[in-house]
């Protein structure tokens, strides 16, 4: 079965210009995400995940950032070539569940005034003028309050009549959680992109938000896209997932042969990073994630590799295939070794 | 003790009320600012001889001090000092509110726009700001007014001029800071077009620094107003403008101290009470606003 790619990102490039120089940040990266697909991007902090993500939602604030190469295309339209006002349609189709919700909701408004505002705002058509005519007048306030309620049940509020007049403040974390991915549903999106939608929650909240998150991306029929450290989390959600290290896509493929039989050497050191319940000491990888001004030379990785060869210093890694929809970008793997 | 029936908490307004109210000083500011709004608003019922504001003149009970029948005293043409400043009031409150909103309504919008796109209009904006902010106001007030030529309304404009800058400097600080905020993020990654984020996520986020603001800065600029009218590029005799009867009065210094005394006291008093409330609002909200 052939499937329909949804999102395809190629070659991408983004650079930020700040005082201090360039700072090389996305290099080069691809990724493809297929129609009902749940793809996950793992790397350690700073590792240009959220990079990628923003720049797939248009929330990457340039300047400073600058796509120096590449194309990003939403089915068929490349989403860096686009209009602002295209592009600003389009983003209905993307939703994005923040990273914090405590302070992800506008403190002075009930969280039911925000999705209010934007049912308004899409009925309107996006014009000013006749958003500001219904907001005040017209039945279809009370038509967008109840849909509102309707969202806010569909992501298992209970009471949403209630809710809708809350101010953030008086909601927890979970429920702001819950409030955002209901915002998130509004233009029925096709894509969901999720950047660490659990790391500011505790851990009993953590796992009750994945499902409902799964329960909606199945529902509604989404691909989606998980931002996260944590391998656990990936492991439990994603078909496919991407490694990333220093802005640049080190390996990908499906989850479970990646597990199995990780093949470049961040990847073997990330799975052995994880703290085992049996007590006993684990590996990291030495060194940390090198400044994106001055970059090593050749593989960004090739610093922190345990068993760099003399050609990592020199070039690039080229992306090989080495099965079928299993990408690594390392020399030792395309040289034998 | 604790079967009694649990007080019911406060909420929202009253809460604040309840919070606000310790402040002494600032409360005694906004008792004596309602006190003047009063007597400005009702000026032409409350004033023994409401026709002193205008042309009416007494030469007969010229510069008489104070005492009964007229309890701040008269000035050179006779005219009751009390009623005069019942009606200055009311030149010096419509001064503030006319020149502040303005001022906000030129600075706020400018200051938000600049720091919300940043970039070029970011410099051509805040350039523009920097050239206001390098002349005193006063003398640039002054310089306008003239230009305009000297009268009340003018001398308004003038001031308004001057002062929007001020607030356009606000604006883009807090916008510059509020733009970063996750809020803010969430509203464009669900496609909010930049007039919404501006005025609906951002403008709403700095109320309360504007509040204060524009509390603190109503003292300065009716003493701006008053100083300009003194020196004679604003309202012109025989308004009953504070500024005004302190410069008419000066010449019969210090022989008849009230003509001037007065107007100069209700000038003090109206400043005094708009800072501190300025002062309590700032602590109340917990803003920083220089």
């Amino acid at each position: 079965m052939k499937k329909t790619v949804l999102l395809k990102a190629r070659e991408v490039t983004v650079h930020f210009d700040t005082i201090d120089g360039t700072l090389k940040v996305l290099n080069r990266a691809n990724l493809d995400i297929y129609e009902g697909e749940v793809i996950g991007i793992v790397g350690e902090t700073g590792s240009g995940k959220s990079v990628m993500a923003k720049l797939i939602l248009g929330i990457l604030p340039m300047p400073p950032a600058r796509v120096v190469s590449g194309q990003v295309f939403f089915r068929d339209g490349d989403l860096l070539k686009m209009s602002p006002k295209e592009r600003q349609v389009l983003k209905e189709k993307v939703a994005y569940i923040p990273q914090d919700p405590m302070t992800s909701l506008n403190p002075l408004f009930p969280v039911g005034s925000m999705l209010i505002d934007a049912i308004i705002w899409k009925r309107s058509n996006r014009s000013l003028g006749r958003y500001l005519i219904t907001r005040r007048f017209g039945p279809s306030r009370r038509e967008a309050a109840e849909q509102a309620a309707g969202l806010l049940d569909k992501v298992h509020i209970a009471d949403p009549q209630d809710i809708l007049y809350r101010y953030p403040v008086q909601l927890s974390g979970g429920m702001r959680q819950r409030v955002l991915l209901a915002m998130a549903l509004i233009g029925k999106p096709e894509l969901l992109v999720a950047d660490e939608p659990t790391t500011a929650l505790d851990v009993t909240i953590q796992k009750r938000i994945l499902q409902l998150i799964q329960e909606k991306v199945r529902e509604e029929k989404l691909s989606s896209l998980y931002i996260t450290h944590d391998l656990g989390v990936a492991r439990s959600l994603c078909d496919r997932i991407y490694v990333m290290y220093a802005g640049t896509v080190v390996e990908s493929g499906p989850m479970g042969a990646m597990l199995e039989k990780p093949l470049h050497p961040y990847t073997v050191g990330l799975l052995q990073s994880i703290p085992k319940l049996t007590g006993e000491p684990f590996d990291g990888i030495p060194g940390q994630v090198p400044d994106y001004i001055h970059l090593p030379s050749g593989c960004r990785f090739h610093p922190r590799c345990g068993e760099p060869t003399r050609r990592c210093a020199m070039e690039e890694p080229e992306i090989l295939e080495v099965e079928p929809g299993r990408f690594v970008s390392c020399h030792r793997i395309s040289s034998g070794i | 003790m604790n079967e009694a029936a649990p007080a019911k908490r406060k909420e929202g307004l009253a809460r604040s009320w309840v919070r606000f109210r310790k402040n002494h000083l600032a409360m005694a500011g906004l008792i004596f600012l309602i006190v003047i709004t009063v007597a400005a608003i009702l000026a032409p019922w409350m004033a023994p001889y409401p026709k002193d504001a205008g042309l009416g003149v007494h030469f007969d009970k010229a510069l008489s001090p104070p005492g009964p029948g007229h309890i701040f005293g008269t000035d050179e043409a006779g005219r009751d000092i009390f009623s005069r400043l019942l009606f200055g009031a009311r030149l010096s409150l419509m001064l503030a509110v006319i020149v502040l909103g303005i001022a906000f309504s030129i600075g706020v919008p400018l200051g938000i726009i600049a720091g919300y796109f940043g970039g070029a209009v970011d410099e051509i904006i805040m350039r523009i700001t920097d050239i206001f902010s390098s002349i005193p106001a006063l003398v640039m007030a002054m310089a306008v007014c003239v230009l305009l030529k000297p009268s009340l309304e003018n001398s308004m404009i003038a001031i308004a001029l001057v002062w929007w800058r001020s607030f356009c400097r606000l604006a883009y600080g807090e916008t510059l800071s509020l733009k970063q905020e996750d809020f803010v993020t969430v509203s464009r990654s669900l496609g909010s077009s930049s007039f919404y984020i501006m005025f609906r996520e951002i403008l709403p986020n700095m109320t309360s620094s504007l509040l204060v603001k524009i509390t603190l800065d109503a003292g300065y600029a009716i003493l701006v107003g008053t100083s300009i009218s003194y020196l004679g590029a604003g309202a012109s005799p025989p308004t009953p403008e504070w500024g005004i009867m302190v410069a008419e009065g000066r010449h019969y210094l210090p022989g008849s101290w009230w003509p001037s005394l007065f107007p100069g006291l209700a000038i003090f008093l109206t400043v005094l009470s708009f800072n501190l409330l300025g002062d309590g609002l700032r602590d109340f909200f917990d803003v920083k606003v220089e």
